[in-house]
């Protein structure tokens, strides 16, 4: 393909942003399993993914965004894909079901991130039909001719990762990976859960260390993901399992600051988190509303409260409702994003 | 199958192996899910597709539906993606960057004096009043004021069938408590 516009070079990895060497050096540097804030469909926009990175987060990903549109639609780039200059280290996640559509969609990112991951995890029907998602683990053959295209064209320069669920049969999920590392992934992240299997259920973390003690290429490095709520957990998984990195998801959605060892969500985050939504904009009511809640319920705040915040109807209303509730500090203000118990105004019942 | 598995754990004391199970070191590790089962039925609804590549230079691909009704997902063309890639790089510099502290004052009087903006797009409205709600966090009234009340001029004509009718609401939710804080 001859093109007329001149596409940026991949961008440049150092110790600071390349997701391979900080996943590969984190036990030895910090003696622990990399910390990784991973993709949440909707919610892993910019602002919370800043939020995340105040709060020992080594690497932090997008949500999945779907190549066939973003490489047609600029209105879908718009919409999926917003960055900044310290949004980094960054995987953007990709929900793709053909090479064509994957080499376009990684042209299209490398020089704007620092990682680009498959998503093999996402159990969402619509997707799977597309032969998106979790379908891609029963589809090995492609899913590898995609990672091998990446690779084969981009080598080191820019980094592939998968993020996939262990099939009914965990010999299965054995051999995809190491067919995965023959094609030349740079790292895997293992969900440790099937397609089917309900996040109510506990993660699966015998399969995932079997995992790790069956692939053949022991120099690529895995990742844990599924049940990490605290620090401790991923320290327990991390020591159980024996991989280089732990996941956590929904976790962070709630407790964005989990990996810097706070056992409920820190009042500051959720000052941090508001700053930053004003500050980048464009974050639509409906998800910075739930993106409060699910913190604000993990910090304690009683039912009623919670309650009255579901029941504001913008940002203008919600910023009035908590200077009327707490003491809501600005960037600027002392002590802004330090405050651990949540600072309610005097009039307010204590919990 | 079993002699691959018990080869492959020679070296870890393989007590038995079973068939949905290994044994190792006298703890078990569960390698299929037991909780699979339970769902059948919600598998049966999420059958698995393989799409297929029609044409591996554009990416159409065909797909097939559970229903087992095929449809295409159309390619796109050396000559589209072309397009793409202009508009991406050349007109729009890659994706949305929006640092800390870039939203600035002197940058919306510039977007709300350019005619060709479509108010009719969501995204634009939500950028544009971004301006409005981080003057408004911020607690500086009185560009708050001036910001809500040109982009209410601008939003009250497209209001068909109150569409907007939260969009405008917060608009004037703000330069009422901005008048009453200016003051």
């Amino acid at each position: 393909m001859s093109l007329a516009v001149q596409i940026p070079p991949p961008k440049k990895l150092n110790k600071e942003n390349d997701p391979l060497h900080i996943i590969k050096t984190r036990r030895e540097t910090h003696n622990r399993p990399a910390t990784i804030a991973g993709p949440m469909v909707r919610y892993s926009k910019l602002a919370f993914r800043q939020t995340c990175r105040e709060y020992d987060v080594d690497i932090v990903y997008t949500p999945m965004i779907l190549a066939r549109e973003f490489v047609r639609n600029g209105h879908a780039r718009m919409a999926d894909f917003t960055t900044c200059d310290q949004d980094t280290p960054l995987i953007v996640q990709v929900g793709v079901n053909n090479i064509a559509d994957l080499l376009k969609f990684a042209e299209m990112v490398y020089p704007y991130c620092d990682g680009i991951g498959i998503n093999c995890g996402c159990p969402i029907r619509e997707q799977i039909r597309e032969g998106i998602g979790s379908a891609l683990i029963y589809n090995g053959e492609l899913l590898c001719s995609m990672v091998k295209a990446v690779k084969d064209k981009y080598g080191d320069s820019v980094r592939l990762e998968t993020k996939i669920r262990i099939h009914d049969d965990v010999e299965d999920t054995v051999k995809l990976c190491n067919s995965l590392c023959e094609a030349g992934v740079d790292w895997i992240t293992i969900h440790g859960r099937t397609r089917t299997t309900r996040s109510s259920v506990p993660v699966n973390i015998d399969a995932i260390k079997y995992l790790r003690e069956n692939i053949k290429y022991k120099n690529v490095p895995l990742v844990a993901n599924g049940d990490c709520f605290t620090l401790e957990d991923c320290h327990r998984i991390g020591e159980y399992t024996k991989v280089d990195g732990v996941m956590a998801v929904r976790g962070l959605l709630a407790n964005p600051a989990l990996f810097d060892g706070y056992q409920k969500c820190p009042w500051g985050a959720i000052e941090l988190f508001v700053h930053y939504t004003m500050q980048f904009g464009g974050l639509p009511y409906q998800l910075l509303q739930h993106h409060l809640y699910t913190m604000l319920e993990n910090t304690g705040l009683d039912k009623p409260l919670l309650r009255e915040l579901m029941e504001l109807k913008s940002t203008a209303y919600l910023i009035d409702w908590l200077d009327e509730k707490f003491d809501f500090k600005r960037k600027g203000d002392p002590g802004f994003s330090k405050g651990v118990e949540i600072p309610f105004r005097d009039s307010q019942p204590k919990i | 199958m079993m002699s691959e598995l018990s080869s492959e754990f020679s070296s870890l004391a393989v007590a038995s192996i079973k068939a949905n199970s290994v044994i190792v070191n006298d703890k078990t590790i569960n390698l299929k899910d037991e909780h699979a089962d339970s769902h059948a039925n919600e598998r049966r609804s999420q059958a698995l597709q393989r799409p297929v590549t029609i044409d591996g230079n554009t990416g159409e691909v065909l797909v097939r539906k559970t229903t087992g009704k095929t449809r295409i997902r159309r390619g796109q063309s050396t000559e589209e993606y072309q397009e793409q890639l202009e508009q991406y790089f050349l007109q729009q510099k890659g994706p949305t960057r929006t640092e800390e502290n870039a939203l600035q004052k002197k940058e919306f009087d510039q977007l709300i004096a350019d005619e060709s903006f479509d108010y009719s797009l969501k995204q634009i409205r939500q950028k544009m009043v971004s301006y409005a709600q981080l003057y408004y966090y911020e607690r500086d009234y009185s560009n708050c004021l001036k910001v809500s009340e040109l982009l209410l001029q601008k939003f009250e004509p497209i209001n068909k069938k109150n569409k907007l009718l939260k969009e405008l609401d917060e608009l004037k939710h703000m330069i009422e408590k901005s008048k009453a804080r200016c003051t």
